[in-house]
């Protein structure tokens, strides 16, 4: 569209931050389950995406080309023999810096408070709402940045590409222990959860799976993630 | 002598229930005031419009003579009113430190605190384990401990340990004892009485008549959405009490 490359990466940026705060205000305004509003906005996210592209894709040398920028994450680096993406370091850069947030500042813990009981949450003096709407708000933030992130990794930006990382999102926090009840859930787990799904289905290809048996086995690992999960709640009850 | 805490004509309906119908209560500097009544009298409404967890469809509330509102319990609890809800609003998964900071986290001085906002944990567990201590109302080995691992009158401690250690002003306590043995049960009727030697006013809900007669000044009978009257413990036995809130006997004009 002719911006220059930073205000249009800032601008991504806003967009994140603006659509998950959407989804904050839905969930906390209209008082709608959270998982209908990430359906319903997930499917209009989609067709606005659509609609603003023109469902066109821009290939990598016009990137490489108009903006560098855009592919910084996706660079690589060498270090003694082991070749690491810029977009690696600031995955850990960001998974350092989350972790103190929840652990080491009352946002954190009012993270937690709202996760565990929200109505006890409002009652011990957190205002609920708004928290959730801010929570959105990060969440959007993060996924902007893994959508800069992976047009470094992917090289070419096509307005289908990564359709469906929400569910994979859900699948590696629920994998790490994330309680989809609330209140549960760690830093440290989400990492391991992302990082089982990504070996576990680079594996399976890299083992020439059919793409098909690699839904299969990923949609079991969900399953049973989960049911370790209630079954976890339950024991511990 | 001016009441601390007015409520004039409160009323809340729930669809078509009604939960409150236009309540009235007034509170007292430095006294405990009981309130007894049947279940779904309506205590337990009218003291979350006091604390701003319920927004009531009218009536108003007045803190020293001056009209408030509240719209969420925080900005009651900024005025220094603290509450022990009947459900006790604790969250389990979190520690017992930091139930008793939530929304009112001590943060680290300095930088740290100031643009990073880190908390000062040590801070906040060395003062939560003093001011258990203080209550004697619970043995909690480690105060970083996870409050879905207590006991449930251990639990009720905490709640009650978390609004008398931040009342300024009033403390109002929904069933404190409910889940209490006998001696946390008496350690808290100490607690109330200790609270009003500071000269904080109390309202304390009850279903438990021998402790409201014992540590009550005044006592509020709730019956139907509404206040029925007023009796003072010394001149009423436990039975006439009962016999207003049930509506089996008339209550005294005042
Ligand atoms: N959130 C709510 N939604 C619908 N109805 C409610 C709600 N809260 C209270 N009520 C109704 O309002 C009435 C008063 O309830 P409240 O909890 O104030 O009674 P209570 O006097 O505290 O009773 P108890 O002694 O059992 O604690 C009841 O009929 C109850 O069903
Ligand atoms: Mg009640």
């Amino acid at each position: 569209m002719g911006i220059p490359t930073l205000p249009a990466i800032a601008v991504g940026m806003v967009s994140g931050i603006a659509t998950g705060a959407f989804n904050g205000l839905l969930v906390t305004r209209l008082r709608l389950p959270p998982f209908i509003v990430t359906l319903g906005t997930w499917n209009i996210f989609f067709a606005l995406v659509i609609f603003f592209t023109g469902s066109q894709s821009i290939r990598s040398s016009d990137i490489e080309i108009n903006a560098p920028l855009l592919h910084f994450w996706g660079e690589r680096i060498n270090l003694g023999g082991f070749v690491f993406t810029y977009g690696a370091f600031l995955m850990i850069g960001i998974f350092v810096f989350l972790w103190f947030l929840l652990n080491k500042t009352a946002w954190g813990r009012h993270v937690y408070a709202i996760g565990d009981d929200k109505d006890a949450a409002e009652l011990s003096g957190i205002r609920t709402d708004r928290m959730l709407v801010s929570i959105y708000a990060v969440a959007g933030l993060v996924v902007a940045i893994g959508a800069w992130v992976s047009i470094g990794r992917v090289g070419s930006v096509s307005p289908t590409s990564f359709y469906e990382g929400n569910l994979d999102s859900i699948t590696a926090v629920v994998i790490g222990g994330t309680s989809l009840f609330g209140g549960r859930g760690t830093i440290i787990g989400s990492l391991f959860g992302a990082l089982i799904v990504g070996v576990f289905s680079s594996g399976l290809s890299i083992a020439g799976l059919d793409v098909l048996w690699q839904r299969f086995a990923l949609g079991c690992l969900i399953i049973i993630a989960v049911g370790i999960d209630q079954w976890i709640r339950k024991v511990s009850n | 002598m001016e009441p601390v805490l007015v409520a004039k004509n409160l009323s809340k309906k729930y669809g078509r229930v009604v939960a409150l119908e236009s309540a009235n209560l007034e509170l007292y500097p430095g006294e405990v005031l009981g309130v007894i009544g049947d279940n779904g009298a309506g205590k337990s409404t009218l003291i979350k419009v006091l604390c701003g967890a319920v927004i009531p469809d009218s009536g108003e509330i007045l803190l020293d003579g001056k009209p408030v509102t509240f719209t969420s319990p925080i900005e009651a609890r900024t005025l220094g009113i603290e509450t022990v809800y009947q459900n006790l609003a604790l969250s389990p998964a979190l520690s017992i430190t930091d139930n008793m900071f939530l929304g009112r986290e001590i943060r680290q001085k300095g930088f740290m605190g100031k643009f990073l906002k880190f908390l000062d944990k040590k801070a906040m567990a060395d003062e939560a384990r003093k001011r258990l201590s203080e209550l004697g109302l619970l043995t909690i080995q480690n105060i970083n401990q996870l409050v879905e691992t207590l006991s449930g009158g251990q639990r009720q401690g905490v709640a009650v340990a978390r609004a008398t250690s931040f009342g300024t002003k009033v403390v109002i306590m929904d069933e404190p004892t409910a889940a209490l043995g006998v001696k946390e049960s008496r350690r808290v009727l100490e607690l109330i009485s200790e609270v009003r030697a500071r000269g904080i006013p109390i309202i304390l809900i009850s279903h438990n008549m021998p402790h409201v007669f014992e540590v009550a000044d005044r006592i509020h009978v709730h019956r139907l959405g509404t206040r029925l009257c007023v009796i003072d413990p010394k001149k009423y036995e436990m039975s006439d009490a009962v016999a207003f809130m049930t509506g089996a006997k008339e209550p005294p004009q005042s």
